[in-house]
Formats: C-alpha cells, structure tokens, sequence
C-alpha cells in the first residue's frame, strides 16, 4: 500500500499560500471585498460541454480580505499568523485557529493554493 | 518587563501563566468542580482539574495521598510548591514508564483543591513546561477577593460571592454569566475586534440582543446614555442604559428584576467590553463600572502584553 502523504505541523505553518489569479475585486462598504477568481470546471462538466474555465465571485468581510490579501506567495502561514495577532491583538493561538480555518476554507474553494517545501512533505 | 511569550489562563478562581501558544481545548464543569483540558496546536498537554471544598477539617494531604495511591504512584520529593498552597503532592511523568505527571495541591485561604495532571504521550517539552513554567506561577483567589477569569486574550474580574453559571467561550466572543445569592445576575462579554463588530453591528445594538436565553423581556427605564468609565489609567466611552427584567404577560409582576447594562470601546485594545448586571432590588451602576473597569486585568499587568 502507498504510504499516506502529509506535512506536520512546522511545514504546514512554513508553507505559502498563493492567491488564484484574481479577474477583479469590487470594494465593499464594510472593508470587504467582492473577489472574482477564474476556476477550472470540473472534468465531468467539460465533458458535457461548455467553457473548460468558469468565473466565480466569493463575498469577503475585512478580516477574510486582509487574510486573502496577504496570501502573496511569499509570506508564510506562521507570518500571516503573526502579523493578524499584532494587528488585531489577540493572542498568537486564537490567530493561528481562526487564520488556519479560513485558509483551509479559502483552499476548499480554491481561492488559494499552498506552495510546500518538498523536502518537508513526509 | 513584558514577559515574551506567555499568556494568563485563569478559570474558577485559579490562575496560571502559560505558554502563550497553550489554549483551552476543552471546558467542562461549573464553579465547584470542574476541569479543563489545556494544549497547543499539536497536542493537548495538560488537565486542570479543580473541587470547592466545605468542609472545616478536610486534611487535604491525606486526600492527596489516597489520589496518588488510587493511579498507583509514590509522592516525590521537590516538585513545584506555588504559593498559598502547602503541602502539595507531586508524582513527576515517566514517559519510559508509561507514566504521566500528577500534582495536587491545596488552597486553604480559597477553599479550593487543584489538580493538574498530564498523560504519558505529553512531549517531554509539554511535560517541562507544565512543571517549570504552569506550576509554579499557579494562583488561587481568596474566599472573599474578586474572582479572576482569562481565556484566550480576554480577562475579566467578578466580585466576591458571584459563581458562573453559563459560559461560551468563542474566538473572538467570550461571555460569562455568573450568579450570587439574591437572585443577582453578572453578564461580561467581550467581543474583538471591535472594528470588524462595529461594522456589523452598531454600538447601542449590542445591548439590545441577549447572548444567553432569557425568559425575562427588557423594558427601558430611559433611553441610552453616554457614559465614561475608568480603565487601567484610561478613559473609555460608551454607553449606558437602565431598565426592568419582566417575565411575558401575565406574569410580569412576578419577580421582576433592574437591569443596568452598558457597553464601551476599548480602542488600545480593539474590543468592545459589555457587562450587564440584574438584580432584585435597584440594579448598581458602579458595580457595572467596576467590572468593565477591571475587565484584561492581564493585559495591564506586570507580565502582561503592555
């Protein structure tokens, strides 16, 4: 049997997460924003038909934005972390429960993909 | 003087320094028993666990002991000794063994037995740090000192005799509910940050929606007030309002109760602080302002962020 791949948990907050390439972003009265991503559709979908990619709008709050904003590529999950606590001041683990749920969040509807360092990848 | 790395967990009138990426995973229980089970990200580390003690001649080495015995384990000398508890017991964790840690102490001044406890697979890192750092900063309240609660970053202070009956512990929302003789009610809550509520909702509305169910409807005395209260050395604003708690018709003359409530910005610190305070007689305002007064006690003290 194949081994199951993972990352522990010094990888995961090592890993950066990118932004899918954005088509357009509308401001929202409350410090959100209305985010416009172009996604691949599903393969069972292509086969019926239709454009092989599909634009799709998500509703972000100011936090959600700012978290969204910050996945550059370049910073990593711990910095993200990190910088939302200094800035919201909360403590370090009630940051690092909310920014990871909404990372994970934002990877499920493929707003986001995580760049992994290889060699961490057990 | 800001200690780097560190964050105040304090519960049911205990209180520890932690490692500032520990939290709570797990609440359990209420004012005269209970536990919690403490952890970071990777594992959970420890288990407080804490029992109100009534009666005058409870020889608290004796039931350490008979707790040591039942888990199969000696006391051993020179384990951590906080202050303002005597005597306490300490079986140090043997992971070779297969053996967690137990220590169990004694509060006579709160009347408060105290156990924190870790298992076996704790890291051998957890396991120094609860011995090192978590036990030796613990702390008990005394009988008749205000009661001192901190869960994630939000702290709070409850006068002596009061006793939490409901809680929720939420990111970025945390109530305590807590009761005292006389049929008295304390709410705190605080809610962060306070610029992404705000945008939600505005400020007087936050007194409006009950975070609790409650049988009894408010009805306004008066209308809502600005009002100033003092706060570690500052000035915040908010506002106040007063009124009665009546059960729905036709049993509104039944028990009703005065309610002062009132709700200020903490801006340093980005939250919005709400107490609201009902009891049978004439609801006291400076009660209210005591306790948004006291409220991140842990922030403001030596140790703490500031």
């Amino acid at each position: 049997m194949k081994p199951k791949r993972g990352l522990d948990r010094g990888a995961a907050l090592a890993a950066r997460p990118e932004a899918a390439p954005l088509v357009r972003c509308e401001e929202r009265e409350n410090g959100g924003a209305l985010v416009t991503v172009r996604l691949a559709r599903r393969r069972w979908l292509r086969w019926l038909g239709g454009p092989d990619e599909v634009e799709q709008s998500f509703g972000l709050d100011a936090l959600g934005r700012e978290v969204y904003e910050a996945c550059d590529g370049k910073s990593s999950v711990r910095k993200i972390i990190r910088d939302f606590a200094a800035r919201h001041k909360v403590s370090p683990a009630e940051a690092e429960i909310a920014v990871t749920t909404f990372l994970k969040t934002l990877m499920a509807k493929g707003l986001v993909v995580m760049a992994v360092d290889k060699a961490r990848v057990k | 003087m800001a200690r780097i790395g560190s964050s105040m967990l304090a519960w049911a009138g205990w209180r520890m320094r932690v490692p500032e990426s520990w939290r709570p995973l797990r609440i359990e229980g209420e004012w005269r028993k209970g536990s919690i089970i403490v952890g970071d990200a990777a594992e959970a580390i420890m288990q407080v666990k804490w029992m109100r003690v009534t009666r005058k001649n409870f020889d608290a080495a004796r039931w350490a002991r008979r707790r040591l015995k039942k888990v199969r384990r000696a006391p051993a000398a020179g384990g951590p000794s906080p202050k303002g508890f005597p005597d306490p017991a300490w079986a140090p964790a043997d992971p070779d063994a297969g053996r967690g840690a137990f220590w169990y102490g004694y509060a006579p001044a709160a009347g408060l037995l105290v156990g924190v406890l870790t298992s076996a697979g704790v890291s051998r890192k957890g396991q120094r740090a609860v011995a090192s750092t978590a036990l030796p900063a613990l702390r008990a309240s005394g009988r008749d000192d205000p009661t001192r609660w901190a869960v994630f970053g939000a702290s709070f202070e409850s006068p002596p005799g009061f006793a939490v009956r409901r809680r929720r512990v939420h990111l970025g929302d945390v109530a305590l509910q807590l009761t005292a003789p006389g049929r008295s009610t304390l709410l705190l809550r605080q809610v962060y940050p306070a610029a992404l509520a705000l945008a939600r909702r505005e400020l007087p509305l936050w007194l409006e929606f009950p975070v609790f169910k409650e049988h009894r409807r408010f009805r306004p005395a008066d209308v809502q007030e600005a009002w100033r209260v003092e706060s570690f050395g500052r000035t915040l604003e908010g506002l106040r309002r007063q009124g009665r708690k009546q059960l729905p018709f036709p049993l509104g003359v039944c028990a009703p109760r005065w309610s002062e409530a009132a709700v200020v910005h903490d801006a340093e610190l980005d939250r919005l602080l709400i107490v609201e305070y009902d009891a049978a007689g004439r609801a006291d305002k400076d009660r209210v302002a005591r306790a948004i007064g006291a409220m991140n006690w842990a922030h403001f003290e030596p140790g703490g962020k500031r």
